[in-house]
């Protein structure tokens, strides 16, 4: 259980870009073989990998991987950085809290006005339903790598995306 | 001060908004997002938008190519694929005079073939070439100086993320920016590799002992050629990589998305059949490592494309687009002017946030000057790498300093002699443009 609640994200991303390969693959051999391409693959992959970009953006919040410029701030003094430090937190938490209510407000539109996805023909809010609670989860991850920089600012991880 | 703040307008704002927030150390992708919600707040309307954009600029079939170049580079490095292919260039090149500076720079640069990435070759591959190239002589300082270098150019050889998004943003064929940047991206490592012979050397001892632990070689002692076929023969399947994919786009069979997940696929059948060396465990770590580093680059994307929502809507590109075209008759100028903006930007930016904030400006610039953009593209790229080495913030500079436990200021000035030869490099490949556009009129496209 433990491992399930730390991992989570990373569970759910492995799962959908593995998934995404499959897929992706598939459709390069069918195109290949019979020149004729899986629109459909084309709509499972472009969403799967909304899906993969918001869970994987938790992974990279635990590991303090989001990009930042931080050459004015470490020249501050410590309690003054430590301040700037929170205050940049709470305003990112604030864009990702308004991320999670705008997509579910998308959500919510889809659900009502009940469109249809444009290849597979169902209901396009399937898609939709698991990015809030993705950025609900980029918050959680974010505070708590956040927590651990005041803790330990020494200790804390800052590891380099491969960009 | 709020009647004053009332005259800038809603656009200027956002900018202004946004350069702030990223000097309090708010990341960059969230600081767009911050500064264009702050915009629409101003102008009054777009929230109910902003669940849309953020969605449809991450859900494009195109973009599709990063995440799956990231994953097949990030199995290359765990499955050994990689490890076999540094063994080869070691026995085929280790003994020239640059010794393991010349290693250092090829296997740099060949891992850009491999994977679509920069800094992180720095932190991956980057330890062991710095502690060869001490071995072999060189300073601690130059050999990190090195490294960054010729992982800021992994940016520029294809598969490159950067061109990519620069593609999908230039609305330019990526297969056709893949090709072009090919040979101004050898160019620039033959640059890298004049700046050799002018570096301080002591009595080296070949780096043997630091390269054994990155990838040993089992038959040291056997004569040159018997190493070579040898070498050739473990690393055969990795150093056929690039030909896979670089192939598969020249020949119009894939296009570069789906290149990239035959790389994909094609590191697993490598790792899993024939080197045996995947896991359930190393696939696992693999997925997550990838995935978290392509959503670090979509994060900017996504908030990208609200702050370019604004930008649009505010009509900011026209502006600064005409000023910029303005400034000369001559397009030399502009030109300059254009790649001194870039590299300044790219002192303080990554290369995806650079492309996202500028390219709206510099693009109908692009096509009212009539230059290629498929070239401009390339320059583009070979600008934003030398930005990824130059200070205040080269963040392979950052990544360099982490791993080698030197300050920034002193690999820096490893970086310098680098950064003198790419800022010739630049000029080249600005001078000659069919440097990068032989070889796309060669594949008749």
């Amino acid at each position: 259980m433990r491992f399930i609640l730390n991992e989570a994200e990373k569970i759910i991303c492995a799962v959908i870009f593995l998934g995404m390969t499959a897929v992706g693959f598939a459709n390069v051999c069918a195109r290949y073989l019979t020149h004729y391409s899986l629109a459909a693959t084309e709509e499972l992959l472009t969403y799967g990998f909304l899906l993969l970009t918001v869970f994987g953006a938790a992974i990279a919040a635990r590991r303090g991987e989001h990009l930042a410029v931080t050459l004015l701030t470490d020249k501050l003094p410590r309690r003054l950085r430590r301040a700037v430090f929170v205050l940049a937190v709470a305003l990112t938490v604030f864009l990702l809290a308004m991320s999670a209510w705008f997509s579910w407000q998308a959500l919510v539109n889809l659900y009502g006005n009940g469109m249809k996805s444009y290849a597979l023909q169902i209901p396009a809010w399937y898609y939709q339903a698991g990015v809030p609670f993705g950025f609900a989860l980029i918050i959680v991850r974010y505070l708590q790598y956040a927590a651990q920089v005041l803790r330990d600012p020494d200790h804390a991880p800052h590891e380099v995306p491969d960009v | 001060m709020s009647d004053l703040l009332a005259q800038i307008p809603a656009g200027t704002q956002m900018v202004l908004a946004f350069f702030l927030l990223m000097a309090i150390g708010v990341p960059v992708a969230f600081s767009l997002g911050l500064s264009a919600l702050y915009a629409m707040w101003l102008i009054g309307f777009g929230f109910d938008l902003a669940g849309d954009l953020i969605a449809a600029g991450i859900a494009k079939y195109s973009l599709l190519a990063i995440p799956f170049f990231i994953l097949a580079g990030s199995l290359m490095g765990s499955l050994g694929i990689a490890e076999r292919m540094i063994r080869f260039f070691r026995v085929l090149i280790g003994n020239l005079p640059g010794g393991m500076g010349v290693v250092g720079t090829v296997v740099c640069l060949f891992w850009g073939a491999v994977s679509g990435s920069g800094p992180a070759s720095v932190a991956a591959i980057g330890p062991m070439l710095i502690r060869a190239m001490e071995e072999d002589g060189y300073s601690r300082s130059f050999a990190a100086g090195l490294v960054a270098t010729g992982a800021a150019f992994s940016i520029v050889i294809p598969p490159s993320i950067g061109l990519v998004i620069y593609g999908v943003i230039a609305e330019t064929s990526i297969s056709d920016l893949f090709i072009a940047a090919i040979i101004p991206g050898i160019f620039m490592g033959l640059m890298m590799l004049a700046v050799l012979p002018f570096a301080k050397r002591q009595q080296g001892t070949t780096g043997r002992a630091a390269l054994d632990r990155l990838s040993p070689d089992p038959y040291a002692d056997a004569p040159y050629l018997s190493r070579l076929g040898r070498s050739f023969r473990d690393s055969f399947w990795g150093l056929m990589t690039p030909a896979v994919i670089l192939g598969g786009i020249y020949s119009g069979i894939f296009t570069p998305t789906e290149a990239a997940l035959v790389a994909t696929v094609y590191a697993l059948a490598v790792g899993g059949l024939i080197y045996r060396t995947l896991t359930i465990r190393g696939l696992y770590d693999s997925l997550a490592d990838a995935a978290a580093s392509s959503a670090v680059v979509m994060m900017v994307v996504a908030y990208a494309s609200l702050f370019g929502w604004v930008v649009t809507v505010e009509d900011l590109v026209g502006s600064y687009s005409t000023a910029l075209l303005g400034l000369s008759d001559n397009g030399w100028v502009i030109l300059m002017v254009i790649m001194v903006i870039l590299l300044i930007a790219g002192m303080f930016m990554d290369a995806v946030t650079v492309m996202f904030i500028s390219l709206p400006i510099f693009m109908p610039v692009v096509h009212e000057l009539g230059w290629d953009p498929v070239w401009f593209g390339v320059l583009l790229m070979v600008n934003l790498a030398i930005g990824l080495i130059t200070p205040p913030v080269g963040i392979n500079l950052y990544v360099a300093a982490n791993v080698t436990k030197l300050s920034i200021e002193k690999v820096a000035r490893g970086a310098l002699p680098f950064l003198l030869a790419s800022l010739v490099g630049l000029f080249v490949v600005a001078v000659f443009p069919d440097m990068s556009l032989y070889l796309v009129r060669l594949m008749g496209k």
